[in-house]
């Protein structure tokens, strides 16, 4: 982070912690800045766990009336932003849990065939002589990094989404997440490990 | 460090988050194993695309949905606090409750209050702020001729003449019954209606007892009032102020005693009032102390007219200490008129005590 950027941040930090006073008080016109400022975050965050756009707008709504519940309660304590993920990332798992519940029949395992929009299986890519990643558009490749991502095991997912999509650093992780260092790191390490494997499964030859 | 143990540390090397020692093992080690070097590769490339994954942007309606909830989050609040304070549908019964809980508690000092009020009012009371004037200066100048230019209205010469014709026998009655029925005395002196015999009775009386100069004046004036008293409706008879005054005093009386005494007045005559007359020195000193005297007996004092020389109070004392109050008279000046007590035990009985001065 440049000193530009850090200094950016922190005047944010301390434009939020006014923000929230007057949250506190009862001013909602500060909230909605609140929710302008985050809302895009949150957002991707929700979206990179649940794999639906829909889903993620629900729970980026329920997130940010539930942070108007309880902001009264905000202490001030850890950061506003960090606050803020915590939720998203809290109603993100209430969701994936009613979904689990809902579908449990349905759940398909990283192993099953994958099909692609086309409708060909997504495992014969790999057998094809040119490199799969040059061949689809980087929409499409990204719908096939998304797969992925959403069959990664829960908790490896929240932490490659926030490290590797979100930028957040540990620390912050640990902040959002309520772990130790150490805990972030070996699940971060283990998931990009697990997410290398899903997507050669999925794209094959990733060079 | 084996190959396994290499790709379990590459992610964290990927982020230059190793130790010191650990970066250079794994950078030896990779220098060396071209199998690594692939899997690196391979890793280095998955993290590549995740971190290059676009970020989705908000729909532009999600801000106004949140903000939307948001506020009807925030009316509702709102609504909770006014529900407590403000509203309508709250506030009119509060109202209604602070409104019987005020006529409740007025009621209560009305009612905790009425004795003293009683004893203030005739005060205030138009019957002395016009007799004061006139009455004390007729009975200086005409002591046994006409009636007093307040008693007005009073039924004419003629009338008032049969009347004391009449009264004669009643008066004699009265003696009987003051020996021999007590009770039925007693009984009457709530109920308003068969008050009419009594101020001739009173009259007779008085002439008995009152030297003759005061007679007439005393006589007229204890007739008009005790009029004013039993009749209400007749009240024409008085100023107007007098008959607002002894409509009120009378409506008290009735309200209070009529229960207890309806049964009672079945069988009396008619109330008659004992009366006393006391000669003093001092008139307004001897009014302290007879008023003192009655409040010792819980006497209630249903009228006081003061004057200059001359006062009347009229109490309602209990039977049982109507002798123990006379005695105490005695102590004051010179008693006249208390002639064989009635022997009442039960209810009370109307004193009324006549203080003149002694010249």
């Amino acid at each position: 982070m440049s000193q530009q950027a850090v200094k950016n941040y922190q005047a944010r930090e301390d434009d939020d912690a006014d923000l929230v006073r007057r949250c506190q008080k009862g001013d909602i016109d500060a909230f909605e800045v609140l929710v302008e400022r985050h809302q895009k975050k949150m957002i991707n965050i929700a979206y990179r766990m649940l794999g639906d756009y829909g889903d993620a707008c629900d729970v980026v709504q329920e997130s940010f009336l539930s942070a108007y519940r309880a902001v009264g309660k905000f202490r001030g304590e850890a950061r506003f932003s960090t606050w803020l993920y915590g939720i998203v990332v809290n109603h993100t798992r209430n969701r994936l849990k009613q979904r689990a519940a809902r579908s449990r029949h349905e759940v398909s395992s990283i192993d099953d065939p994958m099909e692609s929009e086309d409708g060909s299986l997504l495992t014969e890519a790999h057998a094809q002589e040119e490199s799969v990643i040059e061949q689809l558009d980087k929409k499409k490749l990204e719908k096939k990094v998304q797969v992925c991502i959403s069959a990664l095991d829960g908790e490896q997912r929240e932490v490659l989404v926030l490290r590797d999509i979100q930028g957040f650093s540990y620390e912050e992780i640990g902040d959002i997440l309520n772990l130790p260092k150490g805990t972030v790191k070996s699940r971060l390490f283990r998931a990009r490990n697990a997410l290398k494997h899903s997507l050669k499964r999925v794209l094959g030859d990733l060079r | 460090m084996t190959c396994r143990e290499i790709e379990n540390t590459l992610p964290g090397y990927l982020d230059d988050a190793l130790s010191g020692e650990e970066r250079r093992h794994v950078e030896e080690h990779l220098a060396a194993c071209p199998q690594c070097r692939a899997v690196h590769a391979d890793l280095k490339r998955a993290v590549g695309l995740v971190q290059d994954i676009a970020e989705v942007e908000p729909p532009p309606w999600l801000k106004q949905k949140i903000m939307a909830q948001v506020r009807e989050e925030a009316d509702r609040k709102k609504g909770i606090i006014q529900k407590l304070f403000f509203p309508l549908h709250i506030k009119i019964p509060l109202e209604a409750f602070a409104t019987v809980l005020v006529a409740v508690l007025a009621f209560y000092v009305y009612k905790a209050s009425w004795p003293e009020v009683s004893r203030i009012e005739p005060h205030s009371a138009p019957v002395y702020a016009t007799g004061k004037d006139q009455v004390p200066a007729k009975s200086r100048q005409t002591p046994a001729s006409a009636p007093p230019q307040t008693l007005a209205p009073r039924p004419p010469a003629s009338e008032a003449a049969e009347k004391d014709k009449g009264l004669a026998p009643v008066s004699q009655q009265t003696r009987e019954d003051e020996t021999g029925h007590a009770e039925k005395r007693i009984g009457g002196e709530g109920k308003l209606a068969e008050r009419e015999p009594s101020p001739p009775l009173i009259k007779a009386e008085e002439r008995e007892t009152r030297p003759p100069k005061d007679k007439e004046v005393s006589d007229t004036v204890s007739l008009g009032r005790l009029q004013a008293y039993s009749h209400p409706q007749q009240a024409p008879l008085l100023e107007e102020k007098s008959k607002a005054s002894a409509d009120a005093v009378a409506q008290e009386s009735r309200k209070r005693e009529a229960a207890p005494v309806a049964a009672q007045a079945l069988t009396a005559a008619g109330p008659r009032p004992i009366d006393v007359t006391m000669y003093v020195r001092d008139t307004s000193a001897a009014v302290k102390a007879v008023e003192d005297i009655l409040h010792e007996f819980n006497a209630r004092i249903i009228e006081r007219q003061v004057h200059e020389g001359r006062a009347v109070l009229t109490a309602e004392i209990k039977g049982l200490y109507v002798k123990a109050f006379f005695e105490k008279l005695k102590g004051i000046g010179e008693t006249r008129g208390i002639r064989a007590l009635p022997d009442v035990s039960q209810g009370s009985v109307i004193v009324r005590t006549e203080i003149v001065r002694n010249n």
